[in-house]
Parts: C-alpha cells; sequence; structure tokens
C-alpha cells in the first residue's frame, strides 16, 4: 500500500537557462494505491513522473537535493523515517533507463545482490535467481556482464531483480519502453497476478495497457488528477493520426540506400555457451523520402544493423551501396544519421544554442548570422529554449533537441532508435514528420508495433537472425 | 569495446583454483625481477603468450601486445641511449644507434614486461569476476572494499562503452569527411568526447549510491553470500602444484 499526501517537491536551481526557472515539479500531489491496485500514472516528458518515483524509493532528495514537503507511507511505514535501505523488502522500483541500476559484473550477481541484502538463505537464493533468469528469458545470459546485454535484455534483468525480491509495491518507470511484444505481455501477467501495489508511469498509452489498470492518474500543474481510460485512449488515437495524414513520399528526390547479402556477427565475449550473434540480411533497401520501420525481439540486433548502415561499424560480408555506388565508413557517416536511443551520447555542450551550432562552426560555408538564424529557427521548430542548459532538460526535451541537431546536420537518411521511448506520441510523430518534409529517409526503430505500423509505408522485421521485408497488415 | 575483464575460452587454467592462480602470478612477477637466466625470462614470457592463444584464440591473445605496443616502442626509443660504451650492434652510416649490451638489455626488458602483462591478464581472462573477489576476500579483503573493486570492474567497461559510443555520437555530427578535416577534427572532438565521458560518468555517482541504498547495501550490515569458490580436487594439491611451477623454474634458471 502506497499513501501520498500533499507532496510537493521543489528540485535546487543551477541553470540561467529561461524555461528552467526554479517551479515546484511537485505540488500538493496526494495518491492512495491499496494493495492490489495497479494505477497508472500518465503524463507528458518534464511533468514530475520520474522525480515522484524517485521520491517514492528515497533515491529524491537524498541524493540530488531539493525541498521536499508532505507525507508518503509505503506499507504503513512513513518514508521519512527510515533509510532506503530499510525500503529494499517492501519496494522496488525499475528506471526509465536500466544502466543506472545494474552494479554486478554478471546478470546472476545482480540478482544475488539484493537478496543477500535482505539476508536470503543461499539454497533459497538459487531458487529464485534461477527461477527469475528463466522467466525473463536470461537463462543463458546468466554470466554475461550486463555491459554486452541490449537495452531490453537489461530491462528484463531489472524485472528478474524484482521478481527475485519479491517486494510487495512496485514502482515501474518507462517499464515497457524496451520490451519486445512477448515481454510486454509477459510483464502484464506478471502485474496481473501480483497481489501488492504496482504504480506505473508512462508518456504513452499503449493498446496493452487497455483494461489493465484500476486507476489512471495524470499529473497536471504538479497535483494529481485523475483520468478515465476513454478519455486517455481518445487522446492517444488523436495523437496518433497526426502523422497518418501526413504520410507521403517525396518522389523527386530518390537516392536509395540498400544492403544486399550482408552478415553482421558479434561474440558474447565472456561466455562460450552462448552462440555468438549473429544477423543475415539478404536485402535492404530504404529510398529518400520514405520512411521504414524496423522491428524485432530484444537483443536481436537493430542497433547492430544501425550502426553498420551509418557507417559506425565495417560491414564484413555484403554490400552497402547509395544509389548502386559502394560506400565507405566515413561517407556513409556523412549521409547517415542515427539517433542513438539515449540522447546524451550526442549532448555534451552547456546550452541548446552551442549544441546546435556546434556541427556548423566547422562548417566554413557558414557565417555566423546564418548559423544563428538556423539554430534560432530549429529551436522553434523543435520546442527549445536556446539558452536552457541541455543537461539540467527531461529526457523528452533532450530526444528533441538530439533530433534537432541531426535536422540541422542535412543527412539524406535518418536512423532513429526508439524514438517513441519516454516522450509522447505526438513529439515522436513531430519528430519523424520533420525529417520527412526535409526528404530525409528515416528509419524508425521501435517496440510500439502501433506506433511502427502508424509511421511507416514498409516494415523491416528481424527474426531468426534474418531480416525481412514484412508483408503489409 | 571492453566488456568484461574475463573471457570465455579453453584449458586447464580455467580449473585451476582461483587463489593459488593468484599466488603462482604474483610469485612468478616477482622471479622475472630476481637475478634469472634471460632464457628462463624468454620462455616464460613465450609460455605465457601461448597459453593466452590456446585458452582464447589468437585475436584475443594478440589484444595485450597491442596494449602494450606504444610502451615497447618507447623503450626501443630510449633503451639504447642508457648502454653506450659496449660494441656497436647497429649503425647508420658513422653513427651507432645501439650497442650489443643495448640490445641484450632491450630484448630482457621487452620479454620481462611482456612475461609480466601476460601472467597478469591470464589471470584475469580465466578467473571470473566473482572468484576474484571471493580470492581477495579469502586473503582478508573487507567485503566493503571487494565490493569498490567490483564496482570498478562494472563502470570502467560501461565508462568505456560510453566513451564509444560519444566519440560514435560525435563522429556521426562531422560536417565534412575529407581526410585532412577529420584528422584535424579528431584531434579537437578529443575533449569534448572526454567531457561528455566525464559528465556521463559524474551523473553515474548519485545513480550508483542510490541504486547500492535500494538495494539494501550498507556498511556492518550483515548479508548472506551466494558465491563461494569452488575448487575441482583438493585445494591443497592446487597450492602444491603453484608451488612446484614456480620453485621448478627458479632453480633451472636463477643465475
Amino acid at each position: 500500500m502506497i499513501n501520498i499526501s500533499e507532496l510537493s517537491f521543489t528540485y535546487p536551481v543551477y541553470s540561467r537557462g529561461a524555461s528552467q526557472k526554479k517551479k515546484e515539479v511537485l505540488s500538493s500531489f496526494s495518491l492512495s494505491a491499496e494493495d492490489g491496485e495497479r494505477v497508472l500514472i500518465y503524463a507528458p516528458p518534464d511533468s514530475g513522473k520520474t522525480t515522484l518515483m524517485k521520491i517514492l524509493c528515497k533515491a529524491i532528495p537524498s541524493y540530488t537535493g531539493g525541498t521536499i514537503n508532505g507525507r508518503i507511507e509505503v506499507d504503513r511505514t512513513d518514508l521519512f523515517d527510515v533509510s532506503g535501505g530499510a525500503l529494499t523488502g517492501i519496494i522496488t522500483y525499475v528506471s526509465q533507463n536500466p544502466q543506472e541500476q545494474l552494479l554486478m559484473n554478471t546478470c546472476c550477481d545482480e540478482i544475488a545482490f539484493p537478496l543477500e541484502s535482505l539476508c536470503i538463505d543461499p539454497d533459497e537464493m538459487d531458487k529464485r535467481i534461477e527461477s527469475a533468469l528463466s522467466h525473463w528469458g536470461l537463462s543463458e545470459l546468466s554470466e554475461v556482464h550486463p555491459q554486452e546485454l541490449s537495452g531490453g535484455e537489461r530491462k528484463r534483468l531489472l524485472l528478474a531483480v524484482t521478481e527475485a525480491i519479491g517486494a510487495p509495491n512496485w514502482l515501474f518507470d518507462e517499464v515497457f519502453d524496451d520490451l519486445d511484444i512477448n515481454y510486454k505481455q509477459q510483464l502484464l501477467n506478471v502485474m496481473k497476478a501480483h497481489k501488492g501495489t504496482i504504480i506505473v508511469s508512462a508518456s504513452r498509452f499503449l493498446p496493452e495497457f487497455a483494461g489493465m489498470f484500476t486507476r489512471i492518474v495524470s499529473i497536471a500543474d504538479g497535483g494529481c488528477r485523475n483520468l478515465s481510460e476513454k478519455e486517455v485512449m481518445n487522446l492517444t488515437s488523436n495523437q496518433m493520426k497526426v502523422l497518418q495524414y501526413q504520410r507521403k513520399m517525396d518522389n523527386e528526390s530518390s537516392s536509395v540506400l540498400s544492403l544486399r547479402s550482408a552478415i553482421v556477427t558479434h561474440p558474447r565475449k565472456s561466455v562460450s555457451s552462448a552462440v555468438p550473434f549473429t544477423l543475415s540480411v539478404p536485402s535492404f533497401s530504404i529510398t529518400r523520402g520514405e520512411i521504414i520501420a524496423l522491428v524485432g525481439p530484444n537483443g536481436s540486433g537493430k542497433s547492430t544493423l544501425s550502426r553498420v548502415l551509418c557507417g559506425l561499424d565495417p560491414l564484413c560480408e555484403g554490400s552497402l551501396t547509395v544509389d548502386g555506388r559502394p560506400m565507405g565508413q566515413s561517407i556513409l557517416k556523412q549521409n547517415v544519421g542515427y539517433m542513438f536511443q539515449n540522447p546524451d551520447y550526442s549532448i555534451f555542450l552547456p546550452t541548446v544554442y552551442d549544441e546546435l551550432t556546434y556541427s556548423l562552426k566547422n562548417d566554413t560555408s557558414v557565417v555566423k548570422s546564418e548559423r544563428d538564424a538556423a539554430a534560432q529557427m530549429c529551436a522553434d521548430v523543435f520546442d527549445l529554449v536556446l539558452d536552457d542548459n541541455p543537461s539540467l532538460m527531461s529526457y523528452g526535451h533532450r530526444k528533441r533537441l538530439q533530433g534537432a541537431i541531426y535536422y540541422l546536420l542535412q543527412r539524406s537518411f535518418i536512423i532513429i532508435d526508439e524514438l517513441d521511448a519516454g516522450i509522447t506520441y505526438q513529439t515522436a510523430y513531430k519528430i519523424i514528420s520533420l525529417f520527412q518534409e526535409k526528404g530525409c529517409g528515416v528509419i524508425v526503430i521501435s517496440h510500439d508495433a502501433p506506433f511502427a505500423d502508424s509511421v511507416a509505408q514498409r516494415t523491416y522485421e528481424i527474426s531468426g537472425g534474418e531480416v525481412r521485408l514484412r508483408a503489409n497488415r | 569495446m571492453i566488456s568484461s575483464t574475463y573471457v570465455a575460452g579453453k584449458g586447464l587454467i580455467y580449473h585451476f583454483d582461483a587463489r593459488s592462480k593468484l599466488l603462482l602470478t604474483l610469485v612468478l612477477c616477482i622471479e622475472v625481477f630476481l637475478p634469472v637466466s634471460p632464457t628462463g625470462i624468454y620462455l616464460l614470457s613465450l609460455i605465457s603468450f601461448l597459453i593466452a592463444l590456446y585458452a582464447t584464440g589468437m585475436k584475443q591473445a594478440l589484444s595485450p601486445l597491442k596494449t602494450i605496443l606504444p610502451l615497447i616502442i618507447m623503450m626501443v626509443l630510449f633503451t639504447p641511449f642508457t648502454y653506450t660504451d659496449a660494441p656497436a650492434a647497429i649503425t647508420a652510416g658513422n653513427v651507432q644507434l645501439a650497442t650489443t649490451e643495448a640490445l641484450y638489455h632491450l630484448n630482457l626488458l621487452i620479454a620481462r614486461f611482456i612475461a609480466i602483462t601476460y601472467m597478469a591478464t591470464l589471470f584475469v581472462w580465466t578467473t571470473t569476476m566473482s572468484d576474484i573477489m571471493l580470492t581477495f576476500q579469502w586473503y582478508g579483503l573487507p567485503y566493503s572494499g571487494a565490493l569498490v573493486i567490483t564496482l570498478a570492474f562494472r563502470f570502467i567497461p560501461f565508462i568505456a562503452d560510453s566513451f564509444k559510443m560519444i566519440s560514435d555520437a560525435h563522429s556521426l555530427r562531422r560536417v565534412s569527411s575529407d581526410t585532412k578535416g577529420r584528422r584535424r577534427s579528431r584531434i579537437f572532438d578529443i575533449l569534448p568526447t572526454i567531457s561528455s565521458a566525464l559528465v556521463f560518468a559524474l551523473k553515474s555517482i548519485p545513480n550508483l549510491a542510490a541504486t547500492l541504498e535500494h538495494r539494501g547495501y550498507s556498511t556492518g550490515h550483515r548479508r548472506t553470500r551466494y558465491r563461494t569458490l569452488r575448487t575441482k580436487g583438493p585445494l591443497f594439491t592446487h597450492f602444491l602444484i603453484c608451488v612446484i611451477i614456480a620453485t621448478s623454474f627458479y632453480l633451472l634458471f636463477s643465475l
């Protein structure tokens, strides 16, 4: 049982950015969830979902600072009276970014660590670890270093940790984002069977959510607002319509990026038992102005294929051409952009303006006034404020900034890895349509099948180690 | 990408007890610097390399050499200046580049360096991180110390991986592909890439602390143990083999 009453929270302010002035993230927020309740917090990025989750597991304000007021009770324990460590067996939090919660050097040890803290008997621990690994499809990877896992596998590992601990209260922050359709369904089944309290945060209402939650709430101006499922579904459906209307082909520019008879491999170094990863690509192509989707289960090789397509990794076997001409890695990098799943890899400068003009500064043909104008135009289009500090922006804002950076780079093709994760459909559609309007060929990687179907003209599916063009639905 | 110190492979070395393996590694590393014959040192380097080759394959076995190559080059460049009084072995016209004594010491230095590199590398390649930690604890390291090392081995690959991803992201943001500009921009890109990786690493500190607390870790708090060190055969036999190898090497090659 989780009982939050009159919770208010304000972060300490470090930035000079115009949109980052001191404000209450949560303001008199009250929410009560009984045992057996599954509550969905459905709200756009930057509304305070992650902050609320982290307050509930005591990561905030202990490790961030900030001003907090109100009262929180978890299973009748006052949260402000106990240390975070005392909550291990009471509440388990799964972060939006699994990297930040992985501590150990093998999957097996990752699950064992909290169980050791709870002084679980080694034999019982063994059973729980084996069961959790098997349930989340990680048995073969039990001795693998978490750094060798794909994004989805990491998230499954955290879910395996959650299952092994068996705490009554679960907090899931955008937990469905990296999971493929099978594991989404599995998680929903696990949630249905759970007798304790579950709070899930999401920026998008996935079709699988229908009928799943006992309550849906939103965060509006820092407070809690109840929503009906019908309201949420109408909102989602309206967002989905936006890009379907804009789906079109740019026939004027017909540059084609093709990959033929290709093989991509990479072994898992730390276990000899696991079969080395191999991906076969008999035929793959995209034309400028076209939007295609690349879908497949966790760890199937979507990101690996993307790295080859944009010239970051060499192609071992087969041919990669643009308009029939073989392309070297350095030329590919100038033609194909890759928006990483994690926007922070691309962002490193102190302001949005610096980020947007960084690459243009190396182009001697662009003078300062042109650079400034381009940055302003881009900021307007992507709803960004030039003075803002990217490090202090929300995940959704950073994702938009990442899009804006590539928008200015004028690439012929752009690969967008899990764009829909952590942002609203509306924002995802907007970013894709902006690239399409520029005549870019857009490859969208997503685990959200309805989203992928709604944006893509064609879909490539990775299954059984092979990339195939999927027949139209 | 550095993803883990452990490398799956084959050979008896994987079945050798981690405690005796650590002891043997340390003793042999010390013996390399004792007065032993060059033949012994060359042989030890060669055997270490061959074990690595058999256990992990050519590509993996060569990777430590690649890592230490810059240091070997430095040795090749600077050792000849230290030994100039012996007869010339390599000359360019009238200029003496290296004496016989310089070459003798250079070979010995490189062999020693390769031997200790491969012996230490073999230990971490063929022992799982959990066994390494349990070994350290068996030798008296407290749990909190072992945890710090575990976290280091978790986060070094994470930061190295992040550095690579950041570097890749930066390379995709370049506006031109001309070779000259690329070389220059590569040099200029190092600073932002390093600063990004640093920001990434710094950002992970509060997350790490919060997760440790969330997973119930606190100093002095009692914990059960999931892992225990398991040895094939009696531990005494493993230590005996270790002593026999170290003693035989010293007796055979000591000067």
